[in-house]
């Protein structure tokens, strides 16, 4: 529904949707001339930054394509309009999932996918069996834990809405991170990332399997695979604090 | 002027009371400076200077474009002039007894001023307590940089017009602004560094209006340019500040005998 009203002003959209794809292009030949500079970066070649480019972009676009409806939802609680959604008889986390919905968000999956394909044809990698499934299982289990992120930025629109803001430096400061070699970021950051808030497990974990490069910071290789653990602890988490703050919603009375 | 700069007043008071986007302002310019900043440090660890500037100098310049993204209005168009078309409050505008593009001029610098206050120090000097940058201490030199920051918001302020107003053709102005922000990003130097860009591209990027926001600005900052220099950026940022002015100009007039207010 939200698509077809999309498509009433379809010259805006087009145009729309050039510069979300313009937009990631640009981003990604921002790498290019970075590496026009530097032979590599934090221990990974171009191919192999582009691979980990590419994981993160697609992950996150993708989830922006599924989830990213409860960005507004701090509009809908200051307009009152989100009680219009509560007393439907279809569950809310679905309809809020689909709020606002552009087909403008395919458009950056096209740059992002093109970073990946350059990245498997090129990185020195020899690719057995399980690599080249793990490529498939990085995309799942990051589109889950930046999905678990949305619904989390979700809840705390409805508790706080006038600082739906400061969320933006989770879900694009995450999506950003992802895009490089988290070794960069330093060992406290990056154990932060293993361990708390779990990014790490978006592409870098796997990655590092994937590319045959060793963690940083030391950690035993099960914790490669290790990513439907903490995406299934993240959407627990991430749940949890949906309910409560459905609980904690008082209605304008609008 | 002394309506312009009551203007300016009103705008930044207005402002001043959306102090939650400004907190969400301030936490994302930190945080994505701080991830850029280990980026551009991962890089010039390799190559000690690249383009004259040395790892503090491009840290530093990383910290700024983050400080300016508020006042300049990098990422998003930030004027409401679409918006009133479509609810038809352009027509009170156009009635004003001050000139139109003025008018959003001053309402724009007052916007930028609290935006200085508001969300470009407290990232700066987290940047600065973190990592270590390249802060001048002669007062001159800042009072040069300021000089620049406020030619370049013009600049900037004039690039944002033209895209806003091609909602008198077009009504949903987002196609043409939302590739006014694209082009700002990257010639403006705030998707990589101008000094990282190749030699044509490097060349081009330099003479284009966007070069007048962070590029210019940062430079003598960092002490790149001096004396004549100094001056030599202002002329270039007050060339492309009039050229793009004049044709927001030739916009206004054409645009005037567009409107048909409905009603009232």
């Amino acid at each position: 529904m939200w698509g077809r009203s999309a498509m009433q002003y379809r010259a805006s959209m087009v145009l729309t949707m050039l510069n979300s794809g313009l937009t990631a292009s640009l981003e990604l030949l921002g790498i290019l001339v970075v590496f026009g500079n530097v032979h590599s970066i934090g221990g990974f070649s171009l191919p192999e930054a582009l691979y980990l480019y590419g994981t993160a972009q697609a992950a996150f676009f993708t989830s922006d394509l599924l989830f990213t409806g409860t960005e507004y939802l701090a509009v809908r609680i200051r307009m009152g309009t989100f009680d219009g959604l509560l007393i439907r008889p279809v569950g809310i986390l679905p309809q809020v999932f689909a709020d606002q919905f552009t087909p403008r968000r395919l458009a950056p999956l096209v740059p992002a996918y093109a970073a990946l394909a350059i990245g498997v044809a090129g990185a020195p990698v020899r690719w057995t069996a399980l690599r080249i499934a793990m490529v498939p299982y990085t995309l799942l289990i990051g589109v889950a834990v930046f999905g678990a992120v949305w619904i989390l930025v979700g809840a705390f629109q409805i508790v706080a809405a006038d600082a739906s803001e400061v969320m933006n430096s989770v879900t694009y400061g995450g999506q950003f991170m992802t895009s490089y070699p988290l070794s960069l970021y330093g060992r406290n950051l990056m154990l932060f990332l293993t361990f708390g808030l779990p990014l790490a497990y978006v592409n870098w974990q796997p990655t590092l399997y994937v590319l045959g490069h060793a963690d940083p910071l030391g950690t035993p290789s099960l914790l490669r695979f290790a990513g439907p653990l903490f995406a299934a602890a993240l959407w627990g988490l991430a749940l949890l604090a949906w309910r409560q703050a459905l609980r904690h919603h008082r209605s304008t009375g609008s | 002027m002394v309506v312009y700069a009551l203007i300016s007043r009103q705008a930044f008071r207005r402002y001043l009371t959306y102090r939650g986007a400004m907190f969400g302002g301030v936490l994302a310019n930190t945080v994505f400076g701080c991830i850029k900043a280990f980026i551009m440090t991962a890089v010039w660890s390799q190559r000690p200077s690249i383009g004259g500037y040395g790892l503090a100098d491009a840290l530093t310049y990383v910290f700024l474009a983050q400080a300016m993204i508020g006042p300049m209005s990098l990422l998003v168009n930030g004027l409401d002039i679409p918006a009133r078309i479509r609810s038809g409050d352009i027509g009170t505008d156009l009635f004003r007894p001050v000139d139109f593009q003025n008018y959003w001029l001053a309402t724009d610098l007052g916007r930028a001023a609290f935006a200085i206050l508001g969300r470009s120090i407290v990232p700066f000097v987290i940047g600065a307590l973190l990592f270590h940058l390249n802060v001048p201490e002669d007062p001159r030199v800042w009072a040069a940089f300021l000089v620049a920051v406020f030619l370049g918001t013009i600049v900037s302020f004039a690039l944002r017009y033209l895209a806003a107003m091609s909602a008198f053709w077009l009504l949903d102005e987002k196609g043409v602004t939302g590739l006014a922000n694209v082009l700002t990003s990257f010639f403006g130097g705030m998707i990589v560094p101008l000094v990282l860009f190749p030699g044509w591209l490097g060349h081009l990027a330099r003479i284009l209006p966007w070069a007048s926001l962070v590029q210019l600005p940062a430079d003598v900052f960092l002490g790149k340019r001096t004396g004549a220099a100094v001056g030599g950026a202002y002329l270039f940022e007050i060339g492309w500040a009039v050229t793009l002015l004049l044709a927001g100009r030739l916009v206004t007039r054409r645009a005037r005998h567009r409107v048909v207010v409905q009603g009232g």
